[in-house]
């Protein structure tokens, strides 16, 4: 938990309990990073795991690429492993000058579309942000919203942005989250960082 | 304000100046961090969080959990800046409902609306999520501007589950931003449900 700091002057003590304080800001209190994965070579997912329930929500932030034959891979999201029928999406894209929506139910992860493949223009990465609230609580089904932009070749048309909810019907609190590919690996330079919000 | 905080030699002091700099200033306004929020342990018809302009940050992060206790699958709900009761809230949705995306616009309203949120006739643990970003929160001379994403659930069935992207704005210029309200279009907030603000600090 946060709490603001108290005022000072010089010559006043720093104390254990001002310590402390300052401990449980920086640790639990701030946003900060908990984790990040850089890959210096292609790996087939990228998982983070032992998340402990010391916060209130999560936010990762993703810049993916995959390897795959092909001009975009999509993302699949899974919590703690569960690899089953558990998970409900809602989209709304626009790609070029056309909006559409989609939704998936009972599907084995939350997707997200698009990312650049090996057919896509060097050096181009897809991004993602998702967050995560209240990821520790057991009285009540996870949820999460997601953007991403893709541009997986230089057509107008195949601009896009896409938004995605999910629903993960788990009371379980959170302790692992994973993202994989409908096809290959992630290629090397993905990066994905996992930030925890304090209450 | 953030301050970056210099390096220090050993046996180099650390004055109640550096500590009110480099670590108070920085801890309490200069990074992101929490500024207030409240969980519900019983129905709630309205929720405020307030003493917001107090602590002096340039930008806002929203949370909101929410179900209400209407029954309805689902209900509408609506964010009001410092009180402001008359219709000078604006907004613009768009969001995606199985196949179909719909966008809809005001001007003249009484809160920011959001997405829908669950209602007493959803199922048991089910609820709404919405994170928006209030830019300008402090600055005089712009409106208070928002902008966020939802997605909510009334059912399990098809077109049950909705997501979307909020945009909403309050055209004042001169009032701090110092209280949010949040208020269900029917019923109350149920247990459970849990709003909180953090504030997003700015380079000194």
């Amino acid at each position: 938990m946060f709490t603001p700091l108290p005022a000072k002057i010089d010559g006043d003590g720093f104390t254990e309990a001002l310590w402390d304080q300052l401990v449980e800001n920086h640790n639990r209190g701030v946003m900060r990073p908990l984790a990040t994965t850089l890959l210096a070579s292609s790996a087939a997912s990228i998982t983070f795991s032992g998340i402990a329930g010391s916060w209130l929500h999560l936010c990762l932030m993703l810049t993916a690429r995959g390897t795959n034959a092909s001009g975009f891979v999509n993302l699949t999201v899974r919590f703690n492993g569960d690899a089953g029928a558990n998970y409900d999406t809602q989209h709304v894209s626009a790609a070029g000058t056309t909006s559409t929506a989609a939704e998936a139910l009972a599907a084995s992860g939350f997707l997200m579309a698009g990312f650049p493949a090996a057919s896509a223009p060097a050096g181009r990465f897809g991004s993602l942000e998702l967050w995560v609230p209240g990821y520790a609580s057991t009285d009540r089904e996870k949820v999460a919203v997601a953007t991403n932009g893709r541009f997986y070749d230089d057509t107008t048309t195949n601009f896009a942005t896409q938004q995605g909810g999910c629903w993960w019907r788990s009371t379980a609190a959170i302790t692992e989250v994973a993202f994989s590919l409908s096809a290959g690996s992630f290629a090397a330079g993905t990066r994905a960082t996992l930030y925890a919000l304090g209450g | 304000m953030f301050t970056s905080v210099p390096s220090k030699s050993a046996g180099g002091s650390f004055t109640g100046s550096e500590y009110e700099a480099y670590w108070r200033a920085n801890m309490n306004s200069g990074v992101m961090r929490p500024l207030g929020g409240v969980l519900l342990d019983a129905d709630v018809a309205t929720v405020t969080l307030s003493n917001l302009s107090a602590q002096d940050f340039w930008a806002l992060l929203v949370f909101v959990e929410a179900r209400s206790n209407a029954a309805v699958t689902s209900t509408n709900w609506r964010m009001r800046i410092n009180g402001d009761a008359s219709a000078n809230h604006g907004y613009n949705r768009g969001w995606g409902r199985n196949v179909t995306a719909t966008f809809d616009v005001g001007s003249t309203e009484t809160g920011i609306l959001g997405l829908n949120i669950p209602g007493g006739s959803s199922p048991a643990g089910v609820f709404g999520f919405t994170v928006l970003q209030i830019m300008g929160a402090q600055t005089s001379g712009q409106y208070r501007v928002t902008s966020g994403l939802a997605v909510s659930k009334g059912s399990n069935a098809s077109s049950g589950m909705y997501t979307g992207f909020i945009g909403g704005m309050w055209p004042n210029t001169t009032d701090p931003l110092s209280t949010l309200t949040f208020i269900p279009q029917l019923g109350s907030f149920a247990t459970g449900s849990r709003f909180m603000v953090y504030g997003i600090g700015d380079i000194a």
